[in-house]
């Protein structure tokens, strides 16, 4: 859902050195050179100096957004009698605000730039925790376990066959110990 | 007089209950383990734990989360000490003179100073409640709807001021939260809403999923991706008892320190980390030889551990007797009170006196078990720190993935937490403070209800929260926070204070 702001923000205003490199490489007529400087002179005038917290005030205002447009059927009433949109509404209109103040003060004030992702971790970690809640009624404390771990080791630091294997095997008799013997959970331990 | 004992009689025959007693051990043998391993932040650590305590009873559960809770600052003064790494944000100030005397043969002493300030400052909060909040619960019995909204307002506003982060984005990510709470049926009006086309968010968004997404699950992507090389010098700890000498320097700090942990404690958003940075910059300030400082000086955390201690303690006045959690922490903790079926605020003392007083009299005696639990056990503590970071991802993301999915008996939790891990890490990329959202997701609720009765009662005016002077006074205070936050002088010295944080 945010993605494409960050991506905006990612190519396109965290380096204001580009422009000028690529005018030196290039040759233009007087006229096309003139439009080129005048781009440049906008381009400068909107750079955002502080693209973190304009990628954040984004989010905000995107997730107001989200909020607005899926309450938009929920009836309001009044502020005697509050009916269920009123509330949500006037807090996304209020987060909506922030996001722009953020926004706005980002585009003018110089702040951090955007930081790189961990995409290799962040993805294997949240597949894994998915993966946990597709399979674990069907398969089982155990082989959720052997197959969460094994999954995540892909994740960084990975550790040697056998020290995996005696890790997995201590960790099973934990979960399995704690949440089936120890709390009486009723989920089945093996697969059924 | 006679009154508090009677009290406090009551709460002892609860928290000594042989149930109570080990549930209490187990609270703070799990938060000092916890404080202890590497990566694993207190947030976390309450989050992990929270679908635990749904099997016990509400004393139970609340005695093993207060264990939790401070025996996480514990093991985070520890790990401070010995490897220099804070556990959690309070004890930042502890690496400075902790460390030091640590790196000087002085660990034992460092440890068991820490342990026993702490200790002091625990048994004096908790006196501290027993005695302020009776008052303060008849104070808060005597609040309308409007007052309620002032009160969650100012309450809001000054966890912002002094917590760290962007003021307009803690305040941002305080709306997000409210937001994520009115997902569900709405009371008044049985209207489903915001379900995203999942009928089982009907019932709302529990708050252990989010928290175990925004903290666990962020924290270790956060933590396989900085991993590299951090390996540290473990202090060899011997000699634990403090010399004459070293009770001399640090009985006065640590009597400083308690009254300026507890002052700044019963402040909403106040608490732990506030205070022992406060106490650091008063013993350092009022020191004859302030060059020892930074360099092994016994005032340094003597003072800084008894004001952490009892900030942390004195953080429950507000929540327990207003129903305002001043942080984060506290914030998951009433959550898990409204779980149970308990309504944090000034009812909870007349209503349930011995949950009240039960929890009151426990913290006493975690506080003696964790001085028990911390000096002689030292060393397998130390051992646990050098467990590889390799082996406790796995760990926290099952036991998280299994409390998630035990909350109700389903995947949906489970994906829940899925997706506000990925949102957490969004937003610490972007700098946002995610335990704001919590405070927003918990007070959320009660703000609308409070508001709506508020406006009903006054036929829709808004300004029935200027017309009543309790409220009045309340909103008065969050627009001087609001002032002080924008003077400039204000402002650098909170991104001093706040900037060694993380």
């Amino acid at each position: 859902m945010l993605s494409p702001i960050r991506a905006a923000g990612c190519k396109r205003w965290p380096c204001g050195a580009e422009p000028a490199a690529r005018h030196t490489k290039r040759t233009f007529s007087d006229n096309a050179a003139d439009k080129r400087v005048g781009q440049e002179a906008l381009r400068a005038m909107i750079q955002i100096k502080g693209p973190r917290d304009f990628a954040a005030g984004c989010t905000f205002i995107l997730i107001a957004l989200f909020y607005l447009w899926f309450g938009r059927n929920l009836s309001i009433g009044s502020s005697s009698f509050m009916e269920a949109g009123y509330f949500p509404r006037l807090a996304a209109v209020a987060l909506a605000l922030f996001g722009a103040i953020i926004a706005v003060r980002a585009v003018a004030i110089d702040g951090p730039g955007l930081e790189p992702w961990a995409w290799r971790p962040l993805l294997i970690l949240t597949g894994c925790v998915v993966l946990f809640g597709l399979i674990i009624t069907r398969a089982g404390l155990v082989l959720t376990t052997v197959l969460v771990v094994v999954a995540m080791s892909f994740a960084g630091g990975r550790l040697s066959w056998t020290r995996l294997a005696g890790f997995v095997a201590a960790l099973v008799v934990f979960m399995v110990g704690l949440f089936h013997f120890g709390l009486g959970l009723a989920i089945p331990v093996w697969p059924q | 007089m006679s009154e508090l004992l009677q009290h406090l009689a009551l709460g002892l025959s609860v928290a000594s209950s042989f149930d109570n007693l080990s549930i209490a051990l187990a609270g703070c043998v799990l938060g000092t383990l916890i404080g202890v391993l590497p990566g694993v932040g207190p947030l976390a650590t309450f989050a992990m734990l929270l679908p635990l305590t749904y099997y016990l009873t509400p004393t139970g559960a609340m005695i093993m989360l207060a264990g939790v809770y401070y025996g996480a600052q514990y093991g985070g003064s520890t790990t401070a000490i010995l490897v220099n790494i804070p556990g959690e944000a309070s004890s930042v100030v502890t690496c400075l003179d902790g460390h030091q005397m640590a790196r000087k043969g002085k660990a034992g002493t460092a440890l068991a100073t820490a342990a026993l300030a702490s200790l002091f400052a625990g048994c004096v909060v908790t006196l501290l409640i027993a005695v302020a909040g009776p008052p303060l619960a008849q104070v808060a019995l005597m609040f309308g709807p409007a007052e309620f909204v002032s009160m969650i307002t100012v309450g809001l506003m000054s966890a912002v001021f002094l917590s760290h982060g962007a003021i307009p984005k803690s305040i941002a990510m305080i709306i997000v939260g409210i937001l994520i709470g009115v997902v569900g049926t709405d009371i008044n009006t049985g209207e489903v809403r915001y379900d995203f086309g999942f009928y089982q968010l009907s019932s709302g968004i529990d708050f252990v999923p989010v928290a175990m997404g925004l903290f666990a699950l962020t924290e270790i992507v956060l933590n396989i991706e900085q991993s590299a090389g951090r390996r540290s010098v473990i202090a060899a700890v011997k000699g634990l008892w403090p010399s004459r000498e070293d009770f001399s320097r640090s009985w006065a700090p640590t009597l400083r320190g308690t009254a300026l942990g507890a002052a700044l404690g019963i402040l909403p958003g106040g608490g732990a980390t506030v205070s022992s940075f406060a106490a650091y910059a008063l013993e350092k300030k009022i020191s004859k030889t302030p060059e020892r400082f930074g360099h092994g000086a016994i005032e340094g955390v003597a003072g800084p551990e008894a004001a952490n201690n009892a900030g942390a303690q004195a953080t429950f006045i507000p929540m327990l007797t207003l129903g305002i959690p001043p942080n984060g922490l506290l914030a998951l903790m009433m959550g898990a009170m409204i779980t149970h079926g308990i309504t944090p605020g000034p009812q909870i003392m007349t209503k349930q006196p011995e949950l009240f007083w039960g929890v009151i009299v426990s913290m006493w005696i975690g506080n003696v078990m964790l001085v028990i639990l911390n000096l002689p056990l030292i060393g397998l503590w130390v051992r646990l720190l050098r467990v590889p970071y390799t082996y406790l991802a796995p760990t926290v993301l099952l036991l998280c993935a299994m409390g998630a999915y035990s909350v109700s008996s389903s995947s949906l939790d489970v994906y829940l937490m899925a997706f506000f891990g990925l949102l957490g890490y969004l937003f610490r990329k972007l700098d946002c403070p995610a335990a704001p959202l919590l405070l927003g997701l918990v007070l959320g609720p009660q703000l609308e209800e409070q508001l709506r009765r508020a406006l009903l009662f006054s036929d829709g005016s808004w300004f029935v929260f200027l017309e009543r002077p309790i409220s009045l006074a309340f909103l008065v205070g969050a627009a001087i926070l609001l002032a002080l936050i924008a003077l400039p002088a204000i402002r650098s010295k909170r991104s001093v204070a706040f900037q060694e944080e993380d």
